[in-house]
């Protein structure tokens, strides 16, 4: 049961920023004792993004959200299918239109601390998506890191300090400012605010709305909490065993037991912890 | 029946030594849990809640100090209890399960010698019959063929599974006090809506009390009948649930906390009401 949103079949000639077609991938999975093994991680996803606006991605783990990521970020090849980016084919793509893609697709992930080098203060870990992609001279790159670090709610000072100074929803402020560092079109958060507690969860999240609103980028948001989804996204694709079974527009006020829903939904949706104790 | 104290803890204070100042991280908390009560501590990450745990079964790291304070446990102090009784309650009277359930076993162990050990370090033989109760406990946990699980290696199972194989490990040894460190956290909603409603079942069936330690609130809605909330290594504010979450005198964090929890659950959620198990 697949559902296109009307959206997109009354604008169909409008190119979409990011569209999968058909991604198939499947793992080799034992070999060096056992025997070999195919699993099949992801069958057919067909999955569009345009550019602005919040797609969810709802499954339970093993469900293949992260492949789709990688397979999206274009961090893997799938092994059938297309990922197209802005109507060009990621695997036909010439040397500089990769480059902006990969300078437009931008990643945050949920460990924080393993997604940043140990090494670096928090401005070098800033910098170097800029130093990569853009030539500025010192100056400049210390302005626009200042102006970063603030864009997501730290101090200027915070700049000289390491990762292990910073506590996990500080780094993961800090993996969000090298993400939108370089202005990208996508940035693909990959179970983001899943390990935060929740105070600092809600801060993350109002960040990454006023962001959104503030720089006009699209996110890809990864996540097994459907509260969590239901608070950011416009559109909520859920997968199962590699598929995606639905996909329902989130419009205000909507009514999702309305409809008959996929069983994978339906059972992550009761799975929701009641708000107030019942006792 | 009065309910009988299982636990109580009367001013516990830790602190860790760096240089010539100590870091007080855990400063003078008292509580205490009754039979078959279910309490709930929730904090920010770092203000000391798994400190409090490990201080319980006497598993604290070497470098972090217990300044005062004295723990009972079924009436027993547990201050100078010799190290050979203390080893003889964990795993027996009390068990904890922690957050990665994966960095808990042995991957080169099957999940039969997982049981093998810790019955035999509890003086308990191994025998047909023990193999029967193994099952026995892991049906109980919700493991459909108990008989294809006792065989499998660690890492051949999700992480769902390997919690509620600990689970199963403290129901053989009839503990009588669960310590639960954010049982859930790693788990997707599916997964961590059946541990909690397995460890629901271990408290009505055989009258485990259980520590539930977590940062989500709603993990305290679905189960406790307490609530302790912890900020900075000191308790903030405590009652029942029913008063923590109804509006009223609270502290400032407590509000936070509440507000937070509260925002997550939008209008596309208001029939939240859901019939659980």
């Amino acid at each position: 049961m697949l559902i296109t949103t009307t959206h997109n079949r009354t604008k169909k000639n409008i190119m979409h920023l990011l569209e999968l077609k058909g991604v198939k991938k499947s793992y080799v999975q034992g070999g060096f004792f056992g025997r070999k093994r195919h699993c099949h991680v992801l069958q057919d996803v067909n999955l569009v993004i345009d550019s602005g606006t919040c797609v969810g991605l709802l499954g339970r783990s093993g469900s293949g959200k992260s492949t789709l990521s990688r397979i999206a970020l274009g961090l893997e090849s799938p092994d059938a299918g297309k990922v197209l980016f802005n109507g060009k084919s990621l695997s036909e793509m010439k040397k500089q239109d990769r480059l902006s893609f990969r300078k437009n697709m931008q990643v945050v992930f949920q460990n924080s601390l393993g997604s940043v080098n140990p090494g670096f203060t928090a401005g070098q870990i800033i910098a170097e998506p800029l130093q990569n992609f853009e030539s500025l001279n010192s100056k400049a790159l210390q302005q626009k890191l200042e102006n970063l670090i603030i864009q997501v709610g730290l101090s200027v000072g915070d700049l000289k300090k390491y990762p292990h100074q910073f506590s996990g929803g500080e780094l993961q402020r800090i993996c969000i400012a090298r993400a939108i560092a370089l202005k990208p079109k996508l940035i693909v958060l990959d179970e983001a605010v899943s390990s935060l507690d929740m105070i600092i969860q809600a801060k993350i999240i109002n960040l990454l709305v006023e962001l959104q609103q503030q720089l006009h980028i699209a996110y890809l948001f990864i996540s097994h909490d459907l509260r969590v989804l239901l608070k950011m996204t416009d559109r909520l694709a859920v997968m199962d065993k590699g598929r995606i079974v639905e996909q329902v527009d989130i419009i205000e006020e909507t009514i999702l037991q309305e409809r008959q829903l996929h069983t994978a939904f339906t059972e992550l949706m009761e799975a929701i912890l009641p708000k107030i104790p019942k006792k | 029946m009065a309910p009988e104290q299982i636990l109580s803890v009367n001013k516990l204070s830790l602190s860790r030594q760096s240089g010539k100042t100590d870091i007080q991280l855990v400063h003078e908390v008292s509580f205490s849990i009754d039979q078959q009560e279910i309490v709930g501590l929730i904090g920010e990450s770092g203000c000391g809640k798994s400190l409090t745990c490990l201080s319980l079964i006497n598993l604290l790291p070497r470098i972090i100090r217990a300044d005062s304070g004295e723990i009972f446990f079924q009436g027993t102090p547990l201050n100078d209890i010799k190290s050979s009784m203390m080893r003889s309650l964990r795993g027996k009277s009390m068990a904890m399960i922690l957050q990665n359930p994966m960095s808990c076993f042995d991957s080169v162990f099957s999940i039969r010698y997982h049981f093998k050990e810790t019955l035999q370090s509890h003086g308990m033989g191994w025998s047909k019959n023990r193999c029967r109760h193994i099952c026995d406990a892991l049906a109980e946990v919700g493991f459909e063929n108990p008989k294809e699980i006792i065989d499998l290696y660690p890492f051949q199972m999700s992480g769902g599974m390997l919690q509620r194989v600990m689970i199963a490990l403290a129901l053989i040894m009839k503990v009588a006090l669960l310590i639960a460190d954010e049982p859930t956290t790693d788990l997707d909603l599916v997964s961590q809506n059946k541990i909690l409603c397995l460890l629901a079942k271990m408290r009505e069936q055989h009258g485990m009390s259980i520590l539930l330690v977590t940062h989500d609130l709603s993990v305290i809605a679905r189960l406790a009948d307490r609530a302790i909330i912890m900020q900075q290594g000191k308790i903030v504010d405590s009652g029942s649930v029913k008063a923590i979450f109804a509006q009223g005198q609270h502290h400032p964090y407590t509000k936070a906390l509440l507000n937070a929890h509260f925002n997550l659950y939008g209008s596309h959620l208001e029939r939240s009401e859901l019939e659980i198990c």
